[in-house]
C-alpha cells in the first residue's frame, strides 16, 4: 500500500478516536439532561424533556447552591494565590535563608490526597471527636470555643491551601525571569520601593495573576473530594457534592436526569473560564517580560524578618504534608479514635494494619487499583504521545481541531464526566464495560489526556524537525524513525507523564464514586471512602498512612526524572 | 546526476498560500559542487529539501542518479528513506541520544544489509574522513560546533551516497572556522568526487566552493554560470547588487556598438550592451568599485572619465572607500590604503568601458 495513504488512515483512525472518546460522553450527558425516563437504560428519543431542568432550577435550594459554590471557589483560589505569591516572592526576590527546603517541599505537596488532607482535618477540628477541640474542652472545660471544620470556611481554608502548589509553581519561573531592568528603571525615574513595587512589579505581573487565579478557581470549582469530605455531613453542598448527591438518592429515586441538568450549567461556566483562560493567556503573552533570558533579579532584603519568615514558609509545608501524616500515623495505631494523650499512646498496636492484611475488600481493591492505575497510566501515555505527534509534527488537516478536542476534557469535572459515562456505558450495554475497572479505566484517561497531550506537545516541540528528517534521510521510514528517535527521546516525558497519571488516578474519588458498583471494580479511593463513611477511622488511617508514603516516594522519583529531563533539554537538539 | 525540471513548490499557511518555487530547472553533473546562492526565501532551501524528499512539490519531476524520485505527472514520489542521498542539516540534526559511532552507525544500521563488523569499520572509515577518530564513545552533545558539523557530515557520507545535501551547514560556525572549513569541505567532497548540491546565502561561500552558482530570487533561478562568470558579468540589479559591491548608473542606450553608449545623469558612459538592445531602451550601468581608479590624464578610445568631488573617505584596514559625487549620483571605488586623497577635492576618475556593463533596468 502507498505509504502516505497508509499515513493518511492512522490519522484518521486516531482522530476519530478522539473524537468519540470526547464527544460520545459528552453527548450523553447532554441527552440524558432532557431524559424523562426512569433510568439512563431505558432513556430514548421519545422520552425527552425539560422537567429536569424545570425541578432542578425552580428549587429554591439552587440559589444556595450558587451561592455557595460562589464563596467556596472565590474564597479558596483568593487564599490560595496570595499564599502562593508569598512564597514565590519570598525564594525569587528576597534573601530569606534555606529557600531549597521550598523548592523541593511546596511541589512536594501535591502527592497528599486532597481526600486524606481532609479527613485529617477532620480528626483535629470536627466539633465532636476533634482532637484540638478535645484538649481545648479538657483545659477550658465545657464552654471552650469549638472550631468547627464542616463549615464553608474550613472548605475554603484547606481548598486555599490545597491549590497553591500549582500556582506556587506557575509563579516563580514569572518573577525569576522579570526583567530586573523594568524595575530599575522606574528606581531611576525617582520611585521609591514601595511604589515601584506597586506600579511597576505587580502591574507587569497582574495579567499572570489573574490567569493564575482564573486556573485556580477552575480547580477549585471541580473538586469534588475537599467539599464531599467536609461539606456533605453538615449538609453545606455546593456543585460537585450536589450532583453526587443527586445521583446517590437517585438508587431509591429515578432523577438521574437532574444531575445531568445541574452539570450542564457546570459545563457552561468550565467552557466559559477556558474561554477567558486562554484569552487572558495570549494577552498575558503580550507582556514580554518573560524574555527567556537568565537574569539574577536583585534581591529584597528582609532584614530582621528573614527567620520569621522562614519559619513562616516551613508552618506551609508543616500544615500541608507533616500535619495530615502525623495524625494519620497516630490514628492508624489506635484500636479505637481518641485525642492524643499518655493513655492513648499506652494502648497502641498494629492492629488495624493486620487487619487491613486479613481483610479481603482491601486486597481486592488493591488489585483493582493496580489494574486500573498501571492500564490508565499507559493509555494516556500511549494516546497523548500519537494525539501530539500527529498535531504537532504532521500535515493532517483537522491537527487544530484534534489537540482543542484532547483539551476539552480538562474543563470538564471528574463528576461530571462519570455521570456521562455512567449514561454512556449504560446505553451502550453492548460494551460490557459498565461495573468494571476498565470503564473507570477509561473515563480517566480521557480526563487526563488533556494533561498528557499538553506536556507531549512541549516535549515534542523542545524536538528539532530536523532530529527527525536526518533519521529519513538516514533511510528510517516513518515507524522506525519515531522508534529510534522520538521514543528514546520523550522517554523522560513519558515516564513523568506516567506517575504524574498514576499519582492522580490512585487518589481521586469523584468519578469512581459514580461508576463504581459494587466489590467487582472497588479501587483504594472508594474503600477509603466507604470506610471513612461508615466509621472505621483507624482503619483507613492505616490505609491512608501507606498511601501517603507512597505516593511521597513516587513524587521524589518524579523530582529526580524531572532533573534529568531538564538536563536532557540542556544538551538535546 | 542530479535533473530538476519545472519544479513548483507551494507551502499553506495562516495568510494563504506562499509560492517558494516557481518553476526551476537544474541539471548537476557528476562529481559537480553546485551552490544555490540567494537571500532568504528565495526558495532555495526549499529546492534542496525537494531534492531529499522532505518537502512535497506539486508539479514538477526530480531525477537522482538514475533513480526517478518525483514526477508529480506521472504519480511517483520516492520517500526520502529510499533515496540515495546524504545530507547536512543546518543545525546539523545531531541526535543526543546516541553517541558519535551510533550517529554515524544509524544509516547503515537502517539498510540492515551490512554485518556488525561491517559497519565498525565503514564508521571507522567515515570518522577518518571527518578526522573525528578517536571520538567513537563521546555523547554526541559533548561535541563542539565545528566537531558537531563535522560529526553531521560524516554520518551523511558513511553509505557512500551519490548526492551530497548541505543545507547551510557552515551558518552555525564562528567566523575562523567557518574559513577554514570552506577550504576542508570543498577539498573532501572534491577527494571523493561526490556530487554535492550545496544551499547558502553567504556569497563568498558560493564563490569559493563551487563549481556553478545559480543564483535564485522569488523562487526563482535569475542567473547560473561560473563563480568568476556571475561576478564579473551579473545579469541583473539584484544579482550585480547581492554578490559584491557596485556602482549602478540608471540611463538610455544612446548608441549601439561595441563598446555602445549609454546616456546618465553623470554624463555618457562607454560600455558592453545587453543582447538586443535598441536605441532609447532603459538599462542600468554596472561598475564595481575596484575597477574604478583615480586618474589625471586623457580618455584612451574605450575608457570613460568622470570628474567628481570626494564626499566621503572610509579607512577599511586594506582599502580606502571612497564616495564621489558625480552630477546627482555617488560612484563608490576602492583605493589602495596609501593613496593621498583629501575630502572635498576634486577627482578624475577612470572607467575601463570593458569593465562597465549595461543591465536591463
Amino acid at each position: 500500500m502507498n505509504e502516505s495513504l497508509r499515513i493518511s488512515l492512522w490519522q484518521h483512525g486516531i482522530f476519530l478516536l478522539v473524537l468519540f472518546l470526547v464527544l460520545a460522553p459528552l453527548s450523553f450527558l447532554i441527552l440524558g439532561s432532557f431524559s424523562t425516563a426512569r433510568l439512563p437504560g431505558d432513556f430514548s428519543l421519545h422520552t425527552m424533556g425539560l422537567v429536569n431542568y424545570i425541578s432542578v432550577y425552580a428549587d429554591a435550594s439552587t440559589l444556595d447552591l450558587f451561592a455557595n459554590t460562589i464563596i467556596y471557589v472565590g474564597g479558596s483560589a483568593a487564599l490560595g494565590i496570595v499564599l502562593a505569591v508569598a512564597l514565590a516572592w519570598l525564594v525569587e526576590r528576597t534573601n530569606m535563608p534555606g529557600k531549597i527546603f521550598l523548592y523541593a517541599g511546596v511541589p512536594t505537596t501535591l502527592a497528599m490526597p486532597g481526600m486524606l488532607q481532609a479527613m485529617a482535618w477532620v480528626l483535629l477540628f470536627s466539633p465532636r471527636i476533634g482532637f484540638v477541640n478535645t484538649w481545648m474542652k479538657d483545659i477550658f472545660g465545657p464552654g471552650a470555643p469549638v472550631i468547627d471544620v464542616y463549615t464553608l470556611e474550613g472548605m475554603i481554608c484547606l481548598e486555599g491551601v490545597r491549590l497553591v502548589p500549582t500556582a506556587f509553581l506557575m509563579l516563580v519561573p514569572l518573577m525569576r525571569s522579570m526583567d530586573p531592568s523594568l524595575e530599575e528603571a522606574a528606581a531611576v525615574s525617582g520611585a521609591r520601593p514601595a511604589s515601584t513595587l506597586r506600579k511597576v512589579t505587580l502591574k507587569l505581573l497582574a495579567p499572570a495573576l489573574v490567569a493564575v487565579m482564573i486556573y485556580q478557581a477552575m480547580t477549585a470549582l471541580e473538586v469534588f473530594e475537599i467539599p464531599g469530605i467536609l461539606g456533605l455531613p453538615a449538609g453545606i453542598y455546593v456543585f460537585s457534592t450536589k450532583i453526587y448527591a443527586i445521583v446517590r438518592t437517585a438508587t431509591f429515586m429515578p432523577v438521574y436526569g437532574q444531575a445531568n441538568a445541574l452539570a450542564m450549567v457546570y459545563v457552561l461556566i468550565a467552557v466559559a473560564t477556558t474561554v477567558l483562560y486562554t484569552r487572558l493567556i495570549s494577552r498575558a503573552e503580550r507582556y514580554t517580560i518573560v524574555t527567556g533570558k537568565g537574569y539574577r533579579p536583585r534581591q529584597f532584603d528582609l532584614g530582621r524578618w528573614r527567620i520569621p519568615a522562614f519559619i513562616a514558609a516551613l508552618f506551609f509545608l508543616f500544615i500541608s504534608i507533616v500535619l495530615p501524616f502525623v495524625v494519620f500515623l497516630y490514628a492508624s495505631f489506635l484500636p479505637y479514635l481518641q485525642a492524643p494523650s499518655a493513655a492513648a499512646f499506652k494502648v497502641m498496636t498494629l492492629k488495624n494494619y493486620r487487619l487491613l492484611a486479613e481483610y479481603g475488600e482491601v486486597g481486592s481493591a488493591l488489585r483493582n487499583t493496580f489494574m486500573m492505575v498501571v492500564t490508565t497510566a499507559t493509555a494516556t501515555v500511549a494516546l497523548s504521545f500519537v494525539v501530539s505527534l500527529v498535531v504537532v509534527r504532521s500535515k493532517f488537516w483537522a491537527r487544530k481541531l484534534l489537540d482543542q478536542l484532547a483539551f476539552v476534557p480538562h474543563a470538564i469535572p471528574g463528576i461530571v464526566m462519570g455521570i456521562a459515562f455512567f449514561w454512556l456505558f449504560l446505553k451502550l450495554d453492548f460494551l460490557p464495560l459498565y461495573g468494571t475497572i476498565w470503564a473507570i479505566s477509561i473515563g480517566f484517561t480521557i480526563s487526563f489526556l488533556s494533561y498528557g497531550t499538553r506536556s507531549m506537545n512541549a516535549a515534542l516541540l523542545q524536538i528539532h524537525k530536523e532530529l527527525e528528517e536526518a533519521a529519513y534521510v538516514s533511510g528510517a521510514p516513518p515507524w522506525r524513525t519515531m522508534w529510534r528517535v522520538f521514543v528514546p527521546l520523550m522517554m523522560p516525558t513519558f515516564v513523568g507523564v506516567w506517575i504524574w497519571v498514576v499519582l492522580h488516578a490512585v487518589r481521586i474519588a469523584g468519578m469512581p464514586l459514580i461508576l463504581a458498583e459494587g466489590p467487582g471494580n472497588q479501587v483504594l479511593a472508594i474503600l477509603i471512602w466507604n470506610m471513612w463513611d461508615e466509621g472505621y477511622v483507624p482503619a483507613v488511617a492505616a490505609i491512608g498512612t501507606l498511601l501517603m508514603i507512597s505516593l511521597l516516594l513516587l513524587t521524589v522519583l518524579v523530582r529526580i526524572i524531572g532533573f534529568r529531563r531538564h538536563a536532557m533539554q540542556m544538551v538535546g537538539g | 546526476m542530479i535533473r530538476i525540471e519545472d519544479l513548483h513548490v507551494r507551502y499553506q499557511t495562516e495568510r494563504g498560500e506562499v509560492y517558494a518555487v516557481r518553476g526551476i530547472d537544474l541539471d548537476v553533473k557528476q562529481g559537480q559542487f553546485f551552490t544555490l546562492l540567494g537571500p532568504s526565501g528565495c526558495g532555495k532551501t526549499t529546492t534542496l529539501r525537494s531534492v531529499a524528499g522532505l518537502e512535497r512539490p506539486y508539479q514538477g519531476e526530480i531525477v537522482v542518479g538514475d533513480q526517478l524520485v518525483l514526477s508529480c505527472r506521472r504519480n511517483v514520489v520516492v520517500p526520502p528513506y529510499k533515496r540515495d542521498i546524504g545530507m547536512v542539516f543546518q543545525s546539523y540534526a545531531i541526535w543526543p541520544h546516541l553517541n558519535v559511532f551510533e550517529n554515524v552507525a544509524f544509516p547503515l544500521r537502517e539498510m540492515k544489509k551490512s554485518s556488525s563488523g561491517d559497519i565498525r569499520s565503514r564508521v571507522r572509515k567515515a570518522l577518518a574522513l571527518v578526522q573525528l577518530d578517536g571520538l567513537e564513545d563521546r555523547p554526541a552533545p559533548f561535541l563542539s560546533g565545528g566537531q558537531q558539523q563535522r560529526l553531521a557530515l560524516a554520518r551523511a557520507l558513511v553509505k557512500e551516497p551519490r548526492v551530497l545535501l548541505l543545507d547551510e551547514p557552515l551558518s552555525n560556525l564562528d567566523a575562523k572556522l567557518r574559513e577554514e572549513t570552506r577550504f576542508e569541505l570543498r577539498e573532501l567532497v572534491k577527494r571523493l568526487g561526490i556530487t554535492t548540491l550545496y544551499v547558502t546565502h553567504d556569497q563568498l561561500e558560493a564563490l569559493t566552493m563551487s563549481d556553478v552558482i545559480a543564483v535564485m530570487d522569488g523562487g526563482q533561478i535569475v542567473q547560473r554560470g561560473t563563480p568568476h562568470d556571475i561576478y564579473a558579468a551579473p545579469k541583473n540589479r539584484f544579482v550585480a547588487s547581492f554578490i559584491g559591491l557596485s556602482n549602478f548608473l540608471e540611463g538610455r542606450v544612446k548608441a549601439l556598438g561595441a563598446p555602445g553608449e549609454v546616456e546618465t545623469s553623470s554624463g555618457v558612459i562607454k560600455c558592453l550592451l545587453p543582447d538586443g538592445a535598441a536605441a532609447g531602451d532603459e538599462v542600468i550601468v554596472v561598475i564595481r568599485p575596484e575597477d574604478v581608479t583615480l586618474n589625471d590624464g586623457a580618455a584612451g578610445a574605450n575608457e570613460n572619465m568622470l570628474e567628481g568631488k570626494i564626499e566621503a573617505i572610509v579607512f577599511m584596514g586594506d582599502a580606502l572607500e571612497c564616495q564621489v559625487a558625480v552630477g546627482a549620483k555617488a560612484i563608490r571605488l576602492k583605493l589602495h590604503p596609501s593613496s593621498a586623497v583629501a575630502k572635498g577635492s576634486t577627482v578624475r576618475l577612470k572607467l575601463p568601458a570593458a569593465s562597465c556593463r549595461a543591465v536591463r533596468a
